[in-house]
């Protein structure tokens, strides 16, 4: 008898927890835990921080919605939004048309380019991708930074990494002769001084830029107006910025 | 040629013997009987190392049996064993078990190696068998190759570990007339065996083991149709009439 | 459907350089696992206790660690300790030891399964150990072994997978890539797991024709 009671019970908490999630409007955000400094892994709290953060914690906070961020691959962040894992990407991805294609995103936040690390003893002075011909070049998996590279035809072997440091990583022994990244993700991991055999080539003139935004699922309409009206209201007061400044950038 | 002095050897807590003293002359043939559990295949195995020994000497023309030590090789290609199981290498005709030893152990040419195994195989009665794979013998047929593997080394003497033990009745005959037919070419033979007729018409000496110890020993006729200690006078008894 | 044989078309032939790496990679690290597997193995069987002890350790040390952990610290940890490798030598390196240690357990299993019966055999007509090995005890185990090597086989096809984590660009990685830009998921994957079940099938026909083979008369 008291087991039928006691699964009873147990379908009854199951329901309530259910209606309690509709009812408390958290959003799962996706970030990635290597994109320093718009998203990253503070490895002291556990926690997912960084520019892409404080701004959908702040957008959510004028929205109305709470925020939930979960760390994952670059890569992944779009699957995992289309198949509702997530409700939200919140990284340092830019606004493509192929993207656009399948999710749709915010009004522009941050605007930037790729840059080039090669290893420091290398000093020549890289403008362009036809300058390093015939090398073997890296670029992060899922960046929009992967397809021109291999359209070149230049380059005999891009390499693909799940994440930027091990892009670093590679350059710094030497393994890697040039690696292709966002250019802000590439200065402040150098700026740490965590690679330290790598040099960010300044000479380099960036060919695929992009705005960063937020990220939703193209039948999420309502979410989207209310992020863009925060967004909106939030570039105006100044907040925006005032994130920006934070983590150096601008 | 083989000597046997107080050898003791004990399984864990177990002391299963418990001092033999014994020796085997060359040519002689000698039987080992006894309840089980009383050593009698301990005994042989001590004696070509499979088994070592915590107390006494084996010694085979003088020289020592160790099973550690790097001379037990060549002691073990003077002294052949015959199993119960038979233990042919399966993946090999009857021929090929024949001269596995010749060839790879003692290096001898396979042109010399191959008619020298077809005569033992002769010999056994099983020349028309040299191609045949264990799987496709009976168990006489196998343990007749068994021993035409052991003649194969030439060696000084065979230990026979109750060799027809695991043979249908219908096929111990077989066997135990290729092993008459050893003896009377003046092999010297240790066997270990539950047939007592056999001991009686083939063996010169008999020696019945019981808990480790020899009870009794003496020549073969005497010991088993004039037993003199008590447990072998009922061991014989059980044996010869069990109903 | 027509979109996916169109999706298919399109995509295939850089599939197929992918497939042809991972058939690189498993094949250089079945051939490193056996070698090595019978090493430790070996050791295992043999009559010395500092060498079985030894083989015991490394055998669980290697079960103990996952392979995305030994492939990781091969690639990325091991520069910093001096030795520095391609992808392609550090995942078949690394999928090589991984796996040798499942090699070993098999080997080892098949070589103590033979009946002591025959090791008693040869030791009586005076074989040494390595002799009796050779001639008595590794020719019967092979049969035994024959399945889960076959197994273990298709084990690492599939694990050879795991190479895309360090930038070597085989089915998986170059699956994912295409997935990545183009977002056409589940086209992409599909067929790369078509793929994977094709190169398994060889396999696995390869070892039931060998499975008997084994069972002739030759018992």
């Amino acid at each position: 008898m008291s087991l039928r009671k006691f699964a009873a019970a147990l379908v009854l908490s199951c329901l309530a927890c259910l209606s309690a999630k509709a009812d408390d409007k958290v959003l799962k955000v996706g970030s990635t835990p290597t994109g320093i400094p718009f998203t990253f892994l503070d490895t002291k709290n556990n926690t997912i921080e960084g520019v892409m953060v404080d701004l959908i914690k702040a957008i959510g906070n004028d929205a109305g919605f709470k925020v939930e961020i979960e760390g994952m691959q670059f890569s992944t962040l779009i699957p995992s939004l289309t198949s509702n894992k997530i409700d939200i990407i919140a990284a340092a991805m830019y606004i493509t048309a192929p993207r656009k294609e399948v999710i749709d995103f915010s009004g522009p936040v941050y605007t930037y380019g790729e840059g080039l690390v090669v290893p420091k003893g290398d000093s020549k002075d890289y403008k362009a991708f036809a300058d390093l011909k015939g090398e073997t070049v890296g670029a992060q998996k899922g960046t929009a930074y992967v397809e021109p590279l291999q359209k070149t035809g230049l380059f005999p072997e891009v390499k693909i990494y799940d994440n930027i440091p091990s892009i670093l990583a590679d350059v710094n022994t030497g393994r890697l002769k040039a690696g292709f990244a966002d250019k802000p993700i590439l200065a402040y991991n150098l700026k740490q001084g965590l690679f330290p055999e790598v040099g960010l080539v300044n000479s380099y003139v960036s060919t695929i830029t992009g705005s960063v935004g937020i990220g939703v699922r193209k039948s999420d309409h309502e979410l989207l107006a209310k992020i863009n009206a925060s967004l909106d209201k939030l570039t105006k007061d100044g907040t925006v910025k005032k994130i920006l400044a934070k983590w150096g950038l601008d | 040629m083989i000597e046997l002095s107080d050898v003791h050897k004990s399984f864990g807590s177990v002391e299963v013997l418990r001092g033999i003293t014994a020796s085997v002359g060359r040519g002689e043939v000698v039987c080992i009987i006894g309840p089980s559990g009383s050593g009698k295949s301990t005994i042989l195995r001590c004696i070509n190392g499979l088994e070592g020994y915590d107390g006494g000497v084996i010694s085979i023309d003088g020289a020592r049996v160790d099973r550690q030590s790097p001379g037990i090789v060549s002691i073990r290609t003077q002294i052949a064993m015959v199993f119960q199981r038979f233990n042919l290498f399966p993946h090999r005709t009857a021929l090929e078990n024949v001269i596995e030893g010749p060839i790879y152990v003692k290096r001898i040419a396979r042109e010399e190696a191959v008619p020298r195994a077809i005569e033992l195989l002769a010999r056994v009665g099983l020349k028309d068998k040299a191609n045949a794979y264990p799987a496709e013998l009976s168990g006489g047929q196998m343990q007749r190759v068994a021993i035409a593997r052991a003649l194969a080394m030439q060696p000084k003497a065979i230990l026979f570990d109750e060799p027809t033990s695991s043979l249908d009745p219908e096929l111990v005959g077989e066997v135990l007339a290729v092993m008459r037919a050893l003896a009377e070419d003046g092999m010297t033979m240790v066997v270990v065996t539950h047939e007592i007729r056999f001991a009686q018409e083939v063996a010169d000496r008999v020696l019945f083991l019981d808990h480790g110890k020899i009870l009794e020993e003496g020549p073969a006729k005497q010991v088993l149709t004039t037993p003199q200690h008590a447990r072998t006078q009922e061991f014989l008894r059980r044996v010869l009439r069990p109903i | 459907m027509t979109k996916f044989l169109a999706d298919a078309r399109e995509f295939l032939p850089i599939l197929l350089q992918g497939v042809w790496l991972t058939i690189v990679v498993t094949s250089g690290s079945l051939v490193l696992s056996t070698v090595l597997g019978m090493v430790w193995a070996l050791m295992r069987v043999c009559r010395i206790r500092f060498l079985q002890r030894l083989s015991a350790g490394i055998v669980n040390g290697i079960r103990g660690i996952p392979i995305l952990v030994q492939l990781f610290y091969i690639y990325f940890v091991m520069p910093e300790l001096g030795v520095t490798l391609s992808a392609l030598q550090a995942s078949i390196i690394g999928l090589g030891i991984a796996y040798s240690a499942y090699q070993a357990e098999n080997f080892r299993a098949g070589i103590e399964a033979i009946d002591k019966g025959q090791i008693e055999a040869s030791e009586s007509i005076g074989m040494g150990w390595a002799l009796m090995m050779r001639r008595v005890i590794l020719p019967q185990a092979v049969k035994i072994i024959l399945p889960p090597y076959g197994n273990i086989m298709i084990m690492m096809l599939k694990d050879s997978s795991q190479a895309s984590t360090i930038t070597v660009a085989e089915l998986t990685l170059k699956g994912q890539l295409i997935a990545s830009s183009t977002f056409k998921y589940t086209s992409v994957l599909s067929m790369v797991a078509v793929l994977y079940l094709v190169m398994s099938v060889p396999l696995i026909l390869f070892v039931r024709w060998l499975e008997r083979r084994m069972g002739d008369a030759r018992r």
